[in-house]
């Protein structure tokens, strides 16, 4: 089992990113998976630039937690969470997408799954802590498994 | 209504232009008119001319030819164009002696003349009336109408008429001793023949002067003026001089005798006896007495002087010329007187007082008087005295009769004064009524004009006002249209803020709160507390839920906003609505207005006003259907039907709310078509172009 994993966090809220790595740690303990590097990006522009360093310096993302509703930046053509996530899905086909937002009909667009295909599509306000437990670790689950072909 | 105004308008300037040409022309008609009834006036003149041939005829025979004429021509000659002939004819009846036809044709004449204001004709009728009474002495009526005529004729200028009348008047004067007046008057005549060159009537003017210089006792100028005469007559250009020649000798030698030069008086009397004819027993007569008496008064008194005196009476009372049988007897006398035969002469000498009293001829009753006294010596005193008392009143007649010729010329003037004033009143007042009534009819016209002028421009001024309100009403409505767009833009901005702040901030933010809490009930805490907790953290999430829910429906009624212009629509349709019993029911698509131009928005929205306000006013419906389409952004179609009683579209009288809809749908270029049949109800299809 791969223990040291790299995490993205995209989200504008403070308090939500505080939550996420709460989860995170919550998992570790009950896991033992050890998550090496929790990046957390306020802004698009922020979590652009990092990603791209990422990518330069060959440094695989395992998991990111993407939100959709955030402050466009247009200098890299990117105007929310979904256009960075397709700009992910291009650099980086292995990372494994979280998307967390709190539009609901998102749930059954049928581009967003084709183009980002996440790994969990999740709806802020219709989840709990425990589903939201469960996504992490039935994606650490599987990219277990992957390593393990 | 205008087309209305302009056709009575033109009307009445018609009637105007006709009025004023029957006022003008009515005048010139009534002349024209009467020389329709003329037949064949030639043949008239061709008969009177050849009357006018016939000199020679008897008087009988002149008299039936006349009278044949007179009873042929009769219903002519009363026309007015044919009063010249009338004229005529009644001259020739006056020639002929023919005295009641004569004065019958003349009296008609003047009627007609006078009718006509015909000057000239009636100074010819007047001169034949002078005439007519100067034959039959009656001296006043003759020297009237001379003078009627001379003032006709003067009126004229008519210079030999004018000259013919003043003798004419000179000769009547002359004959009640008013010598100066008639010498004036012939001299004038005289003047205007030698101006015409009329030597033939010269002559016989000299000789009228010479006549009445005798009379006044002025012999030298008698002699003078009968030489004139004479010397004249031997210039004339005529055929038979003889008369001219027999009566200037006579007087000339009437003139010597006067002027007791009896060898010249002899002389002339002569000359005269040369050329007479012994048939015209007068002249003849008159002649061998006037010679037989000069040789009287040289005192020759044989028998072959009495016998010419006798030859003379006995031929003047075989012919019942009474004037002349007077003035044989008087010489007669004369002569026994010369002679010293007292009883002859007194015998004769009362026999010519006699016939000259029954004569009433005062001027030879004088004379026989005068003769009496001389032979008479017993009875002088008786005689003288008679004769003063006669040629006393004699004077005084002929005082009184120059008196009346005066008065007479002084009331013609008069007379001809008055109907010349009165003439020109009248025509004056013709005129001044012409005009009175044409300006009052002007006036009328101009009023009525007036009238309607102001009443056209006050109903300008109400459409101007009318168009202004409209626009106002436009404005108004665009601004108010403006205003809802704005007021529902700024509701949309709001609720969108207030949908996104809800979504964007307020829901993660719970969310992240939720999230946090949910480690707690990780902890240990007693079960009670945990199920409580967890439902209170089911229940936070519920109320997320909850204002997902209300930023979801904030955005859709802001979606809703949009139709704006529908919406005023629907509006005008409730207001409409609460107050009749009318239902409506609007079927509109939620198609995007904004880019519909706020003009055609505008314009769509009065015109479905005006056709609810029509339906409401006269249609008495109960259902009105509005349909409003928008087809692919090329053109907006509206249907308004309602199932009122609908209207006659064949009338021509549409109303102004019909007129109103056809003229804005053509101001935005558009089509619109009215279905209606009485009882079914009415529908308008309008297409505008987008």
């Amino acid at each position: 089992m791969k223990k040291n994993y790299k995490v993205f966090i995209v989200e504008d809220h403070p308090l939500i990113c505080k939550a996420y790595q709460k989860t995170l740690d919550f998992v570790s303990e009950k896991t033992g998976v050890v998550f090496k590097e929790i990046v957390v990006c306020n802004t698009l522009e922020n979590a652009y630039q990092k990603i791209s360093d990422c990518h330069e310096n060959n440094i695989e993302i395992d998991i990111i937690f993407l939100d959709v509703q955030l402050t466009p930046a247009p200098k890299h053509e990117i105007y929310s969470g979904l256009d960075l996530g397709e700009e992910i899905k291009k650099k980086m086909p292995n990372t494994s997408i979280i998307l967390l937002t709190a539009f609901e009909y998102l749930e059954n667009d049928s581009k967003v799954h084709e183009k980002l295909n996440p790994k969990a599509l999740l709806i802020k306000n219709d989840i709990n802590l425990d589903t939201l437990i469960n996504s992490i670790i039935s994606i650490i689950k599987e990219r277990n498994c992957e390593i393990a072909f | 209504m205008n087309i209305k105004i302009n056709k009575l308008i033109g009307y009445l300037v018609f009637i105007s232009i006709l009025f004023f040409t029957y006022f003008t022309f009515s005048r010139c008609s009534f002349v024209t008119s009467k020389k329709e009834t003329i037949t064949d006036t030639n043949l008239i003149k061709k008969e009177l001319l050849d009357f006018g041939k016939k000199k020679d005829s008897s008087l009988h025979f002149k008299n039936t030819y006349l009278n044949d004429f007179y009873i042929k021509y009769k219903s002519e000659l009363s026309d007015s164009s044919n009063i010249g002939y009338l004229i005529k004819l009644s001259t020739y009846y006056n020639e002929i002696g023919n005295d009641k036809r004569f004065y019958k044709l003349n009296k008609q004449a003047l009627e007609i003349a006078d009718e006509f204001k015909d000057t000239l004709s009636l100074a010819r009728i007047n001169w034949n009336f002078a005439h007519f009474y100067k034959k039959r002495e009656v001296y006043d009526s003759a020297y009237y109408h001379y003078y009627n005529a001379l003032k006709g004729y003067e009126s004229k200028n008519e210079k030999h008429e004018i000259a013919l009348m003043k003798y004419g008047m000179s000769v009547i004067r002359g004959f009640f001793g008013d010598y100066l007046g008639a010498e004036k008057l012939t001299i004038s005549s005289l003047n205007i023949f030698k101006e015409l060159n009329a030597q033939n009537n010269v002559q016989s003017m000299y000789n009228h002067l010479g006549l009445l210089q005798k009379d006044l006792d002025e012999l030298d100028k008698a002699e003078r003026y009968h030489i004139k005469a004479l010397e004249i007559i031997k210039e004339l250009e005529k055929d038979n001089k003889d008369n001219l020649y027999i009566r200037t000798y006579n007087n000339l030698g009437r003139v010597y005798q006067e002027k007791r030069e009896f060898e010249k008086s002899l002389y002339y009397f002569d000359e005269a006896l040369k050329l007479v004819d012994k048939k015209d027993e007068i002249k003849y007569a008159r002649l061998i007495d006037n010679y037989a008496y000069t040789k009287v008064l040289q005192g020759n008194t044989n028998n072959n002087v009495l016998n010419n005196l006798n030859k003379a009476l006995e031929i003047r009372k075989s012919i019942d010329n009474k004037s002349g049988e007077l003035i044989s007897k008087l010489h007669i006398a004369e002569y026994f007187l010369k002679k010293n035969n007292q009883d002859r002469a007194l015998e004769t000498a009362r026999e010519a007082l006699e016939i000259s009293e029954k004569l009433a001829n005062t001027e030879n009753y004088l004379k026989a008087l005068h003769l009496l006294s001389e032979i008479d010596i017993d009875k002088r005193g008786e005689h003288l005295e008679d004769y003063i008392k006669v040629s006393d009143s004699v004077t005084k007649r002929e005082r009184r009769i120059q008196n009346k010729f005066a008065r007479i010329e002084f009331e013609t003037d008069e007379y001809i004064e008055k109907t010349r004033i009165l003439t020109q009143k009248t025509e004056q007042l013709s005129e001044q009524k012409i005009w009175l009534v044409s300006f009052l009819f002007f006036l009328i016209v101009l009023i009525i004009l007036i009238y309607f002028l102001i009443v056209q421009k006050q109903r300008n001024e109400k459409l101007l006002l009318e168009n202004e309100k409209q626009q106002m009403n436009e404005q108004i409505y665009s601004l108010k249209l403006n205003q809802h767009m704005k007021i529902q833009n700024e509701k949309n901005n709001e609720r969108n803020r207030i949908s996104e702040e809800l979504h964007d901030s307020v829901l993660s933010k719970l969310f992240g709160v939720r999230l946090h809490l949910s480690f707690f009930k990780m902890s240990d805490i007693d079960k009670d507390t945990k199920s409580t907790f967890e439902n209170h953290l089911t229940e936070l999430q519920e109320i997320e839920k909850e204002i997902r829910g209300i930023t979801h429906q904030l955005n859709k009624s802001s979606e809703d906003i949009n139709v704006n212009f529908v919406s005023l629509i629907k509006e005008l349709i409730l207001s409409k609505e609460s107050i009749t019993d009318c239902k409506f029911s609007l079927h509109s698509e939620n198609d995007d207005w904004e880019n519909v131009a706020i003009e055609i928005r505008v314009n769509l929205y009065r015109i479905i006003q005006e056709a609810i306000q029509n339906i409401l006013k006269h249609a008495k419906a109960k259902n009105v259907d509005i349909s409003i389409k928008r087809h692919a952004n090329q053109f907006i179609e509206i249907i308004i039907k309602d199932d009122g009683v609908g209207f006659d579209l064949k009338k021509k009288k549409n109303g102004i709310g019909v007129k109103n809809i056809k003229a804005r749908v053509l101001k935005l270029k558009g089509e619109v078509e009215f279905k209606s049949e009485l009882g079914k109800g009415v529908e308008i299809k309008i297409t505008i172009p987008t």
